[in-house]
């Protein structure tokens, strides 16, 4: 269906792909999967007629083509799902499909039933249940992913680029999504899937390709490709293992939560929290497992809860005292309500702790620098410049400042939520280590992460949150903890409720 | 660049250019108000460059100095305040009236110095505990202030014979400097505001429950959870900013012998430019004394170039008009081209 050889472009003298070939068959969908800067975003843009290739041919459908804008593209039948939505919420589900391609009559004015009844059409064909006339605003997150997809069916696309389409859905929505695609491939579609979990793309795809440094590093068939072959192609190196050894040594209960609970969100969180011990939180998206860590330090207001640390009682009554005790929320959200975006590496990193080592409650800059030196190189950060501003760096560069940040506060107790959303593989492996080398020195870690397998690889204990409340304290101290022990705790009854 | 970033001196090993000792920022301002000296030498050699001119021109700049100085502390934590000439006016009268009834002078000070704090903490409770928005919660402020200052004096000036001399003295009190043959007068007023210009500029950019002021505003949700204490130090800052509010207020008083109910009518305004000329923004997270300071300057430069040219001083509204927009949009360039 789409045949792309030999595609070279540069960015002001940076080479970003260097003779990327790059086949795609119709009726299959076909994984395309690197590293944060591997080159993925400018294929699909080049592909889809964005951006201009500077050499290289591709052929679409038999016809050696070369699209000025996406809008060529997409009359050819190639379109893009883009990880941001580009949905108008306050708009119907059928005013956003048909948005700048209305349907009109005769007199020039929009032919609402044509396009409720071409909507329906779509909808029945993917098999989903969304009411064209319904508010686009009021769906959620998934559907408004079904309805983007739609757009593309309505536009008779035969390729459709589907960019991180799952970074912000739920397990079910997740589910919900492969079943559409499954459907249109069977359909003869042709799709190309640009997803950083490995997981999924050996779900759901028939080929995958790997770029690393703006060159395809390898195609193979999925069926035949094992994921430390696929990551070992990402990285250039084989990985040994994808999460690092657990410790053997955790230690006594060191901070225990009793009774915690946040009016309409969480009730009844009781649990332990053990020296040198990382515990997992695994639970569906809105089970209440950020909801009860931010009532624990009373970011949220919360109705109750007991907490001693070291066996003695302590009052937890907002996130400085927390702090005092050498507790520590890591938010899952940087952008929002991690870091300081216009801020260099150095006022982020020391934001916890600007009094320390203060000379009459005056900052101590140097103290500053050199402790923000200290994670750049211990954590990689690139660039090494303590002077670089936030938004100057890579979403995984981010995390990890975010990460130093909340270590520079010498945590006893660290909260992290979600502390590798978004983040590839590198730099995921190395977040990881830090956070296992940091149980080994005596710090105890609560993970909260919707990768179940990152939960599971790096937990020694996994709580499973539902509705709000614990459900199932598990034992992962060997290891041997599977998805369905946890999903089975995490879904159970959820069918009966809804 | 904020004086937050400008914190960041070097990084391992470079060596500190010139240019980010000052920030850009505040190299360029320095750089215009520099221009505009000269420029005004040349045209006005006899007149401009004078000492009487210029004790002139920073005597009178001082309120407005003070003024905006509390401004930049409330827009450093995304916040406004637009009560400082009306909270000024308010202080003033109650100074005043108090010295008129034959109190002491430090009763009388110290009275109008918490009635600016009260005000001051009004505006911060209401913004942080229950949530109001700054621009409502201080426009309603300035109402009241102005409001509550023309009913006690009945819309009357308020003087105070009977109080002790050296009070309405002090501000206006010159201090003689003597360089060779020349000797150059300093009044009170113009040493107390560039000390405390100074002071709190320092303070601003290294006192650290100062610079936590900075991150408040930059991400308040992000310093939440980075345990500061967002809500005291908010409310704190409408205090500070009240606090310079009345020194204003008192070098007012002193200096016109009078309390008045009409001081500092739409002050607030060039304290809002000034600020952010200076390098200040109404998303928080940015400013500094020296930018405000600089921005303060060239407006009361431009001001005294108008008089001195005979310009038509319509025309000067405009021209503070036009350096705002330029600066504002200046600002909203780089931002374009910082964030891609």
């Amino acid at each position: 269906m789409l045949q792309a050889t030999g595609i070279n472009k540069s960015f002001f003298g940076n080479r970003v792909l260097e003779d990327v070939n790059f086949d795609v068959k119709a009726g299959q969908v076909h994984a395309l999967i690197g590293e944060n800067g591997a080159g993925k975003s400018t294929l699909v843009n080049i592909l889809s007629g964005n951006l201009q290739r500077d050499t290289g041919k591709v052929v679409f459908d038999g016809d050696t083509v070369s699209f000025d804008n996406p809008l060529e593209a997409m009359s050819a039948g190639i379109s893009v799902v883009h990880q941001e939505l580009s949905i108008v919420p306050q708009a119907t589900v059928a005013e956003n499909i048909f948005l700048r391609r209305e349907i009109t009559n005769r007199f020039g004015f929009n032919d609402w039933n044509a396009m409720y009844a071409r909507c329906q059409a779509v909808f029945d064909r993917m098999q989903v249940d969304i009411n064209p006339r319904a508010l686009a605003g009021s769906l959620s997150i998934g559907m408004q992913q079904l309805v983007e997809v739609a757009k593309s069916v309505v536009l008779n696309a035969k390729l459709i680029f589907m960019d991180e389409p799952t970074s912000s859905l739920s397990e079910k929505e997740i589910d919900e999504l492969f079943q559409v695609v499954r459907d249109l491939r069977d359909s003869g579609l042709a799709i190309v899937f640009i997803s950083h979990k490995l997981n999924e793309l050996f779900e759901i795809s028939d080929h995958v390709t790997v770029l690393r440094d703006g060159r395809n590093v390898g195609t193979r068939l999925t069926a035949e490709a094992s994921s430390d072959e696929i990551i070992s192609l990402m990285v250039g190196r084989s990985l040994s293992k994808l999460y690092p050894e657990r410790s053997a040594s955790v230690g006594d209960v060191v901070f225990s939560c009793r009774d915690l609970a946040l009016f309409g969100a969480v009730k009844d969180v009781n649990f332990d929290l053990r020296r040198g011990e990382i515990l997992g939180m695994a639970g569906l998206i809105g089970a209440g497992r950020t909801e009860a860590m931010l009532a624990l330090i009373n970011a949220r207001k919360r109705a109750s809860g007991r907490f001693e640390l070291n066996g003695k009682p302590i009052e937890l009554n907002s996130p400085h005292e927390a702090l005092g005790h050498g507790i520590v929320y890591l938010s899952e959200d940087r952008k929002g309500s991690g870091l300081f975006l216009d801020y260099d590496m150095v006022l982020n990193v020391s934001s916890c702790v600007l009094d320390r080592e203060a000379r009459f409650g005056m900052e101590n800059r140097k103290a500053m620098r050199e402790a923000t030196w200290r994670y750049v190189t211990e954590m990689d950060i690139r660039p090494k410049r303590p002077s670089a501003t936030i938004l100057s760096l890579s979403g995984g560069n981010q995390q990890k400042i975010l990460l130093a940040k909340s270590l520079n506060a010498d945590p006893k107790v660290l909260i992290v939520d979600e502390p590798t959303r978004g983040v590839d593989v590198g730099a995921k492996a190395q977040i990881h280590k830090k956070l296992r080398e940091l149980a080994n020195a005596g710090c105890s870690i609560i993970l909260i992460s919707s990768e179940l397998p990152e939960v599971l690889g790096m937990s020694d204990r996994v709580l499973v949150f539902r509705s709000g409340t614990v459900v199932a304290d598990l034992d992962n101290k060997a290891g041997v903890l599977t998805q369905e022990d946890v999903m089975n705790a995490a879904v159970e009854l959820e069918g009966l409720a809804v | 660049m904020s004086s937050a970033q400008a914190l960041v001196d070097k990084d391992k090993g470079m060596k500190i250019p010139f240019r980010s000792v000052l920030s850009s920022r505040q190299f360029w301002l320095l750089t215009i108000n520099a221009v505009v000296v000269i420029g005004l030498g040349i045209m006005r050699p006899d007149t401009f460059l004078s000492w009487i001119n210029f004790k002139a021109v920073l005597s009178l700049m001082s309120y407005d100095l003070l003024l905006a100085i509390a401004m930049t502390t409330v827009l450093i934590v995304r916040g406004l305040d637009l009560s400082v000439g009306a909270v000024m006016a308010l202080s003033s009268v109650v100074m005043a009236l108090l010295l008129r009834a034959g109190m002491p002078v430090l009763p009388s000070v110290t009275g109008g110095l918490l009635v600016a704090l009260l005000c001051g903490f009004t505006n911060g409770f209401f913004i942080v505990r229950i949530g109001i928005l700054p621009f409502l919660v201080t426009l309603a402020m300035m109402t009241a202030a102005r409001g509550v200052a023309t009913v006690l004096t009945t819309g009357q000036y308020i003087s105070f014979p009977t109080a002790p001399r050296w009070f309405s003295r002090f501000a206006r009190h010159e201090f003689v400097l003597q360089i060779g043959d020349a000797s150059y007068g300093v009044p009170v007023l113009l040493i107390i505001t560039l000390t405390a210009t100074l002071v709190f500029g320092i303070l601003l950019s290294n006192w650290v429950p100062l610079r936590r002021l900075f991150f408040i505003g930059q991400n308040a949700e992000a310093a939440k959870l980075s345990g500061i204490q967002v809500e005291r130090l908010t409310i704190a800052a409408y205090m500070i900013s009240a606090f310079f509010v009345w020194i204003a207020a008192l070098l007012m008083t002193s200096a016109n012998k009078i309390g008045y109910a009409n001081y500092g009518i739409t002050a607030e305004m060039r304290a809002i430019a000034a600020a952010v000329i200076g390098g200040a923004s109404f998303f928080g997270g940015s400013g500094s004394i020296f930018g405000t300071f600089l921005g303060v300057l060239l407006l009361a430069l431009i001001g005294n170039g108008f008089i001195l040219l005979n310009g038509d001083p319509n025309w000067q509204q405009a021209t503070v008009g036009v350096v705002l927009i330029v600066a504002v949009g200046i600002d909203a360039l780089r931002t374009i081209r910082q964030r891609g």
